[in-house]
């Protein structure tokens, strides 16, 4: 993981720009901290005993990039991985996604797995995948440098949300070469994050960021435009560009021109 | 997979579009919603599926209920002879035997090329248009879940007038105005019309009676004097009247819909979603539900419903009995205090509940059946080169020589979205092959790949009409002379796909008429069911699909036109979830006091609440939200 340059995070002043928009979207078995991961890099706060989602469509958060402002749209799940009922509707148009799975849980380093099939399977082809292990402050201090510890089907104990109070040193159970080696085979950026004390979560977003085909997507994004119909870049920006109508935007001119008498 | 919890406040069966947003009108009105689908995808009876979805759909659906004279066939693949075989246009709801399905279709797939893109389809079950104004649009922006969608203007309108001729509508002011063909005294007698409909004087008690007694079309050649083709415009084009017989109350309501919609989002009165339209707001209502805490379960069959005691009769609440639910691949029965489902997820139970099947199908005297028709071609029909407008009197071929005269202006893009109307017999007089006509309105519509409803390059043609039950008529047979028509006319336009080589000599497209045979073509007929939602037991509704308007005129049944559905769709939900919300009102705001309250990003959701009936709970976070935002207008 190296040390982006760019500082990432919420950009107070940003010279008027506008900034490319990013769907990005999380996956992850449930209960691995996926919301956790964005509520530090949106909000930079993390809650304990954090409840499963609700009540959040999608969230947003700007990203400086060199020259570039990115704005990410990033979209939870909402618990409906939990019975695979995710709709294709959540993966469409999606530049990025983060799969989210925890280190102290080996069973939710095979789900991530599952769900880089199937990114590759139902996204676009040159969707930016990172895989993040989540969750490193469970681990022992000591551990936190590089243990492979024994092969983790052991204990799925730690399989809620909550660290709780007492147990706040677990066994690693997804060996950090073992991910990383599984995610350099599979073209995916690798990371490995605690939501709680914020360590490498601004990486994740920052080399996604600068993963992204920015020039790819305005490129096409501008020929979907003069073409009259899109390929697909960015949901909302070419949603507007290629011929889509934003239906919050017909709210104020109605009236104006909407009946003939 | 095991459940957080397995009693909830309703449960869902069918991820239709109208359980969609009943569902997210529920979650977001707090109540606890559990929703399940057979199906491993959404939307239900609103789909939209891929081309290899759409195969295994149509195979499936040869023993469904409701479902006859399904005939899918992909003449481009198959044998060289471009005529499709003539299929047995037997009767398949005679038969379920599942051996002889086989014998009806061609046993090929789709073709190869075809599935290499099959993602790129989101071909509709129930395509529709959605009107810029009603309570469809209105519950789409108020819920948030037209920022999940996307949409496009009906780029065109027109009239089929002969096999060569399609007549571009003027549907507004605007249109009229800058419309060449249409002489002065026509203009004026389009707005003055215009005008009358806008007005709602049509709508006074004086006048009512005698308009609904009036067909539309008589009611505008002798009250207004419109000549021939302005009343087949007006009639079809505008109020997409779906017969001639269609009372002038009604088709004036529809008008006046029309000129309100027209110019909120562009110069027309309709949007088109993408991705297949109904089916994807159907996954972004239910996205919506799921944000406000709605627990999803597709791909797991729904086996029994059953009425079971109450067995923990909490503390103060009635003692009562609830649904009981067992669902494959679950271990623990979900129990629910309301059931609302679809007929066909009911119908598909092991066990159906004792009170679900009692009406008999008497209702099959008068029924009425839609007729659906999906083609795929490799080319559109070219709205804007083949129509001409009203008056103008030359046909297509009288075009060539006058290359220069409208085409300059527009830019040489082929047309996204085109409704293209059949009014009420045009395929007969014309002799279209096969007597292939039809005493009823078909409409078709086109969407092409800026739509993403298909392969770029390729076009999806939706159509549809209707027939009383009785009627012994194939799918094919009654939309054959339509489907016809189209290849006719999309023969017209070249190829999308831009061929380089095109040879020069031939400046024209239109000279070289080519014959177009369908990637996919895909036909059957659709019970419609009663009118309404049908409350099935005391707390288990039925929603049937398509959903029926139950206002209006009820001497005679019309189905929904492609742009009421989202509407009527929108306002059976409404009703359900005053239904609902009504009868749980008084337990909820005994329970909400101790429940805890949901999170919610403030940021996120402004401006968004759920109807907020007064429960003292919830005044106090919403009160931000209060001002006239509910779900429902």
């Amino acid at each position: 993981m190296s040390q982006p340059e760019q500082q990432a995070g919420a950009i107070a002043a940003a010279p008027p720009q506008k900034p490319f928009q990013t769907k990005l979207v999380l996956l992850g078995e449930a209960a691995v901290g996926k919301s956790s991961v964005v509520l530090r890099f949106v909000q930079n706060d993390f809650q304990e005993n954090k409840e499963p989602t609700i009540g959040a469509a999608f969230l947003t958060q700007k990203c400086r990039l060199e020259d570039r402002l990115i704005k990410f749209e990033i979209w939870d799940t909402a618990g409906q991985e939990r019975f695979h009922s995710l709709a294709p509707m959540y993966y469409r148009n999606a530049q990025a996604s983060a799969v989210i799975y925890d280190v102290t849980k080996a069973s939710s380093f095979e789900k991530a797995k599952s769900w880089v099939k199937e990114l590759q399977r139902q996204a676009n082809p040159n969707i930016v995948i990172a895989l993040v292990g989540n969750k490193i402050d469970l681990l022992g201090r000591t551990e936190s440098v590089e243990e492979s510890t024994a092969q983790g089907e052991e204990d799925d104990e730690t399989a809620t949300a909550t660290p709780e109070a007492g147990a706040s040193s677990s066994l690693r159970a997804v060996p950090k070469d073992e991910a990383e080696a599984y995610a350099k085979e599979s073209g995916l950026l690798f990371f490995e994050t605690s939501a709680k004390t914020g360590e490498g979560v601004v990486e994740v977003f920052t080399e996604i960021a600068k993963k992204i085909p920015i020039d790819l997507h305005l490129a096409r994004s501008a020929a979907a435009a003069t073409a009259g119909g899109g390929s697909g870049a960015g949901r909302t920006g070419a949603g507007a560009q290629s011929g889509g109508v934003d239906l919050n935007s017909g709210g104020e001119s109605r009236g104006r021109d909407a009946c003939s008498c | 997979m095991s459940l957080e919890k397995t009693h909830y406040d309703v449960a869902i069966l069918s991820t239709g579009l109208t359980q969609s947003i009943l569902s997210a009108a529920l979650s977001k009105a707090n109540l606890s919603v559990i929703h399940l689908d057979n199906n491993d995808y959404y939307a239900d009876q609103w789909a939209s599926l891929t081309l290899s979805e759409i195969d295994s759909w149509a195979r499936s659906r040869y023993s469904k209920t409701g479902i006859s004279h399904l005939d899918i066939s992909y003449p481009s693949s198959s044998s060289p002879s471009p005529s499709t075989p003539p299929a047995p246009s037997s009767d398949i709801d005679e038969d379920h035997s599942p051996s002889s399905h086989q014998q009806h279709e061609s046993p090929d797939g789709p073709p190869e090329e075809a599935l290499k893109l099959d993602r790129h389809y989101a071909l509709s079950l129930a395509p529709t248009l959605l009107a810029s104004t009603g309570p469809s649009i209105d519950t789409l922006v108020k819920s948030n879940v037209a920022s999940y969608a996307t949409f496009r203007l009906l780029e065109h309108t027109a009239v089929f007038t002969s096999p060569e001729t399609i007549e571009r509508v003027p549907s507004s002011k605007e249109d009229i105005f800058k419309h060449k063909g249409l002489g002065l005294i026509d203009k004026r007698k389009l707005m003055r019309l215009l005008a009358y409909a806008a007005s709602g004087d049509w709508e006074k008690p004086e006048n009512r009676g005698q308009l609904e007694a009036i067909p539309f079309p008589r009611y505008l050649s002798e009250q207004h004097k419109l000549p021939p083709h302005l009343v087949r415009a007006v009639a079809y084009g505008v109020s997409l009247s779906s017969s001639s017989e269609e009372s002038t109350l009604t088709a004036l309501a529809r008008a006046r819909d029309h000129l309100r919609s027209t110019g909120r989002y562009g110069n027309s009165a309709y949007l088109v979603g993408q991705y297949g339209g109904a089916g994807e707001l159907a996954q972004g209502y239910c996205r919506a539900s799921a944000v406000h805490g709605g627990t999803f379960i597709l791909a797991h069959k729904v086996k029994s419903l059953q009425r079971q005691g109450q067995e923990e009769g909490g503390e103060g609440e009635v003692a009562e009995s609830v649904w009981s639910i067992e669902v494959q691949g679950l271990e623990e029965r979900i129990t629910a205090n309301w059931v609302v489902a679809s007929d066909e997820m009911l119908d598909e139970l092991d066990d159906s509940p004792q009170t679900s099947r009692q009406e008999p199908p008497a209702s099959d005297v008068g029924g009425i059946d839609v007729v659906r028709g999906i083609l795929v071609l490799d080319r559109p029909i070219d709205f804007v080169e083949t129509a001409t407008e009203p008056e103008s009197s030359y046909r297509v071929e009288a075009e060539d020589e006058e290359d220069g005269a409208k085409a300059p202006v527009k830019p040489k893009t082929p047309p996204e979205t085109g409704l293209l109307v059949f009014p009420p017999n045009s395929l007969e007089e014309e002799g279209v092959d096969g007597g292939g006509g039809h005493s009823e309105t078909i409409m078709a519509l086109m969407m092409g790949e800026g739509t993403f409803s298909c392969p770029k390059g390729q076009y999806v043609f939706y159509l549809q009409t209707q027939i009383p039950s009785q009627s012994p008529r194939s799918a094919k047979e009654i939309l054959s002379g339509a489907i016809q028509a189209i290849l006719k006319l999309a023969g017209k336009s070249s190829p999308a796909d831009p061929v380089p080589e095109r040879d020069g000599e031939e400046e024209n497209p239109t000279s070289k008429e080519e014959e177009v045979i369908p990637i996919l073509q895909l036909v059957y007929r659709q019970k419609i069911a009663s009118d309404g939602h049908t409350r099935k037991d005391e707390r288990l509704f039925s929603v049937p699909f398509p959903p029926m308007s139950t206002s209006g005129p009820t001497s005679k049944t019309t189905p929904p036109t492609l742009a009421d559905l989202p509407d009527l769709s929108t306002n059976q939900a409404e009703r359900l979830f005053w239904q609902i919300v009504g009868e749980e009102q008084r337990s909820i705001s005994e329970r909400n006091a101790s429940r805890r309250k949901k999170r919610r990003d403030p940021s996120e959701f402004q401006g968004r609440g759920g109807r907020g009936y007064d429960d003292g709970v919830q005044s106090e976070e919403e009160t931000e939200e209060e001002e006239g935002v509910d779900f429902f207008g």
